[in-house]
């Protein structure tokens, strides 16, 4: 499992503070009218690709975003809107959201008449190019990111590992019927459905690319628009495929009308397609993007706007121009429940309750870029359940902080043998921690320091890069105790894809994304080198998360998942949740209309409109 | 024998006939070289002032906890209700705040008091590093020569053919994965991995002054007459040689210590220096160049600080060569 907030990261994390907006913190659409024509030109100083935008194994925000609103229809997928409507599964390639049989093992899906690729491929989707897309998931080769949702199919792992030339539990009927075979119930399988490289692959041309990234620069659209230049390549053999000239991952990727979309096969609540053309282009000058947007020359931007600029914005009574949706992301603090002085629950809890949150989100720029987060899973993906909103376990006036409470908890705990409510001992003193060195998150640092300080807890901190810092963290064998400025999104509004965060099976040597080791076994733990404290028993929740995920989809399973999730605050305390992000884009005056796609965090493409009158 | 004790056969860079010929107020007392450079220094207006303002903030970095209790603000004190907006936007400056304050709320003008440390301790100790390595084997290599000159001089080569930046990147970065840093834990990121980094890529430059100069000292006749005598070489290089070597060392560490302060300011612009806590001129210009459109004081005040500070030891130093061979000024 990874981790896709490293990806947000150009929406979310880059360009630092500034707020603003009435609305604050809720999502928010322009003029829901548009005209057709014109060209949406977003830039970015990167476009932060994960695989070449190659739909196996690409696994970023942005490219999801793309893929969803422009190129790429899955059996099921979203209507792109802002809010928990947003993350409600709606029938796209197929013509329904079907129902498991079988006991929950069989999902049986009939594809929508007509739905042609765009050129080169020009035919009609079938069920075959459906099972094209998963032998490329199963297939080692083209390190497909997160292929492990679909190991529940039966046959995958027995196609990956070469013992059999098809995926025994992916069935074709016909051409209109895809039927898959699954090896244990799979509630949330129509979420895992919905990810871009589920969507449909023409064999003729993804034969030809067999190694990781290759297809992606000729990614055969289904969706209402092409990359520029489709039309061009000739699929004739694999040795006379160009790469297609739209897109060039360091310079630009504009997309056209494919003209082979027929609208009659969509829905407009999914997809307008207004803009003639998308052009996504770099800038490798962040300012320059901004002062570009703020002047018409572009429309939008993959990389939220600095404070600068967003000040700007609201001293000229612009607010207008500054939109934001809830990114089903949380930003927090995590523990290691194995490393002093936080293999104590009570410590754990005194931190929880000492943090300056209001602080934390100050930091981050202010209500505009997130909630306070009183919890692991953001309250959208609960639907906004009222069992969930208000929960707060760890309250303090103002969200400051509680420095009685943190100190009756720290009392309690063994590295207070003064009870003075400080950490007494030496483990409480430079404490090793990890720190993102980015603007934003390198202003936390001395809110975080000043809160611990009070409780007797200094830290010896390191300041890495993002990539630098996730790589230290998810090394088990490091022991970090302390990991500031950590992320989490949602690859799918489902819970579950929160909570594998805690589950043993997560704990890996190298790229461990449950970096609390909560269900860390003694014997895995030898394994990996580390060392439980002796007489600790590291709590665990896998038998709750398993309990949970077998649960249909619907009121139960989320009452569950929010029982889980409190569970988990107040009787294992892995993190401290500070910040349910925000998307926070700027656009240009342009622009007559624009939604947030919630299943993607990104900008709704499929929902957009330019003035081409007010571009310049 | 001591070249300077042996008119006219005087140290290199001091020649009797020009102080004799230079001196404004001529006297009877014997002065010592030392007490000839100062004299003509304290007639060099620019570099008293440049001197009188190094001194004071010398002073004001020493006194800056003394300076923070006066004010009533700590280095690190949060006052992020009343000095940072909702937006997380810092606020200028007022009757509490002179310099105003940064984002995360910290007094600004008590910051750069204490910057003044980190700037002045990692220029003044940087450099003293750089200066002793670079005295010692250029002193060896230029008298010497051979295969020791051969060595060093290719050493000091190699260093200065390193990237600077990237070098700086990867040593910052090797020594912050774990608790104990580099080198059995004597490198850890700080003051002290700054110094290191910016003596490791300063010593070349000074090793190359003090070989050509200790090449010329070491044909003159006195030297000769020392190695006549019998004393010994270690004996003749740093009791004969080295002190002819003090005018370019003192010169060119004057000229060194402003390059390091703007080293370390460089490194902390890049995330590289010191950590966040420990206020750093070059720290905050990193933070000032995100806010610096709305919030000018981040940038104007560690700028004028760390302007001013390199600006005076390099009108000293030019003070100090003029001081100590007035020839080169004619």
């Amino acid at each position: 499992m990874k981790s896709r907030l490293t990806a947000l990261g150009l929406g979310l994390c880059v360009g630092g503070a500034a707020v603003l907006l009435a609305a604050c913190g809720s999502s928010s659409s322009s003029t829901s009218s548009g005209t057709r024509g014109g060209t949406y030109r977003v830039e970015a100083t990167d476009f932060g690709f994960s695989n070449n935008f190659d739909p196996t194994g690409e696994y970023t925000t942005n490219a999801w975003g793309m893929y969803r609103g422009l190129l790429i229809r899955t059996l099921v997928g979203y209507k792109m809107i802002a809010g928990a409507a947003g993350n409600q599964l709606v029938p796209d390639l197929a013509t329904s959201v079907p129902t498991a049989t079988d006991g929950g093992l069989t999902w049986t899906f009939t594809l929508k008449s007509g739905v042609r690729y765009a050129p080169p491929v020009n035919r009609v989707i079938t069920s075959h190019d459906i099972v094209t897309a998963f032998e490329r998931i199963a297939n080692p080769a083209l390190a497909a990111q997160y292929g492990f949702y679909y190991t529940t199919i039966a046959g995958m792992d027995t196609y990956a590992s070469g013992k059999a030339k098809t995926i025994s539990g992916i069935t074709t009927p016909n051409n209109q019927t895809v039927v898959f075979h699954l090896t244990t119930p799979t509630p949330d399988f129509l979420y895992r459905l919905s990810l871009p490289a589920a969507g449909p692959i023409p064999q003729e041309v993804s034969k030809c690319f067999t190694t990781p990234g290759g297809y992606g620069r000729d990614v055969v659209s289904s969706g209402p628009y092409m990359i520029q230049g489709s039309d061009k390549v000739n699929i004739a053999s694999c040795s006379t495929i160009q790469p297609m000239a739209g897109f060039d991952p360091s310079s630009k990727l504009i997309m056209v009308r494919n003209p082979n979309y027929n609208p009659s096969t969509d829905s407009t609540s999914m997809r307008t397609a207004l803009p003639n053309e998308f052009a996504f282009t770099i800038n490798s000058n962040q300012a320059d993007i901004f002062n570009r947007i703020k002047a018409g020359q572009a429309d939008d931007s993959l990389n939220a706007p600095p404070a600068s600029a967003v000040a700007t914005l609201v001293a000229s009574n612009q607010k207008q121009l500054i939109k934001t949706g809830g990114a089903d992301a949380t930003k927090y603090i995590s523990m290691n429940l194995t490393q002093a002085p936080f293999d104590d629950i009570h410590v754990r809890k005194a931190v929880n309750l000492i943090m300056d949150k209001a602080g934390l989100q100050q930091a981050n720029g202010g209500p505009l870029f997130g909630l306070i987060a009183t919890h692991i899973v953001p309250d959208t993906m609960y639907n906004n359940d009222s069992a969930i909103t208000g929960y707060n376990p760890y309250p303090s006036a103002n969200n400051a902080g509680d420095l009685a409470a943190a100190q009756a908890q720290m009392r309690q705990s063994k590295y207070d043998p003064k009870q003075d409510g400080l950490c007494d001992t030496s483990a409480c003193k430079n404490v090793f921690t990890i720190a993102v060195n980015t603007s934003q998150d390198l202003n936390e640092i001395p809110v975080v320091q000043s809160a611990l300080a009070k409780l007797g807890i200094t830290l010896n901190i390191r300041q890495l890069t993002p990539s630098a810092a996730s790589g230290v963290v998810s090394t088990v064998s490091r022991n970090v105790p302390l990991a500031l400025s950590q992320g989490f999104a949602k690859d799918y509004a489902d819970p579950s894809t929160f909570m594998v965060l805690f589950e043993s099976s997560s704990i890996a040597p190298t790229g461990n994304v449950n970096a609390s080791l909560v269900g860390l076994t003694p014997a895995l733990a030898q394994q990996l080198g580390v060392t439980i404290p002796k007489d600790d028993v590291i709590p665990s929740v896998d038998a709750q998360a398993a309990a949970c995920g077998k649960i249909p989809t619907g009121n139960a399973r989320t009452t569950c998942y929010i029982n889980l999730d409190k569970y988990l605050m107040e009787n294992v305390v892995p993190w401290v949740p500070y910040l349910s992000l925000n998307q926070v884009h700027m656009i240009s005056p342009a622009v007559t209309m624009w939604d947030y796609d919630q299943s993607s965090d990104t900008t709704a493409y499929s929902h957009v409109a330019v003035n081409p009158a007010k571009q310049s | 024998m001591r070249a300077s004790a042996m008119p006219p056969a005087a140290p290199m860079s001091v020649d009797i006939r020009t102080l004799e010929s230079t001196d404004p107020a001529p006297d009877a007392r014997v002065r010592s070289p030392a007490g000839m450079v100062w004299k003509r220094l304290r007639v060099n207006r620019g570099a008293m002032v440049a001197l009188v303002f190094l001194v004071a903030l010398a002073a004001l970095a020493i006194a800056a906890p003394l300076v923070a209790d006066l004010v009533g603000h700590g280095p690190n004190d949060l006052y992020r209700t009343t000095m940072v907006d909702i937006y997380g936007l810092p606020k200028g400056p007022n009757a509490s705040f002179w310099f105003g304050a940064d984002s995360a709320g910290r007094d600004l003008f008590v910051r750069v008091i204490y910057g003044a440390r980190i700037s002045l301790l990692v220029g003044v100790v940087a450099t003293a590093i750089a200066v002793v390595i670079g005295v010692v084997l250029g002193l060896i290599a230029g008298y010497r020569g051979g295969a020791l000159d051969t060595l060093f001089s290719r050493m000091s080569d190699v260093v200065l053919a390193m990237p600077l930046l990237l070098f700086a990147i990867g040593i910052s970065s090797a020594c912050s994965t774990t608790p104990q840093g580099c080198v059995a834990g004597t490198l850890t990121p700080g003051v002290n991995l700054v110094i290191v980094i910016i003596a490791i890529f300063s010593w070349p430059a000074m090793f190359r002054i003090v070989r050509a100069t200790t090449l010329s000292v070491r044909e003159s006749t006195f030297i000769e007459a020392s190695r006549a005598i019998g004393m010994r070489e270690r004996n003749i290089m740093f009791r004969e040689v080295l002190p002819n070597l003090l005018s370019p060392v003192v010169v060119y560490a004057a000229l060194l210590i402003p390059q390091s302060i703007l080293f370390e300011a460089y490194l902390s612009f890049l995330g590289l220096g010191v950590p966040d806590s420990t206020p750093s001129w070059g720290g905050m210009l990193d933070q000032a160049s995100q806010l610096f459109t709305v919030a000018w004081w981040l940038m104007v005040f560690p700028g004028i600080f760390l302007l001013a500070t390199i600006l005076a030891f390099n009108v000293v130093a030019d003070g100090l060569r003029d001081a100590f061979d007035p020839r080169a000024s004619e």
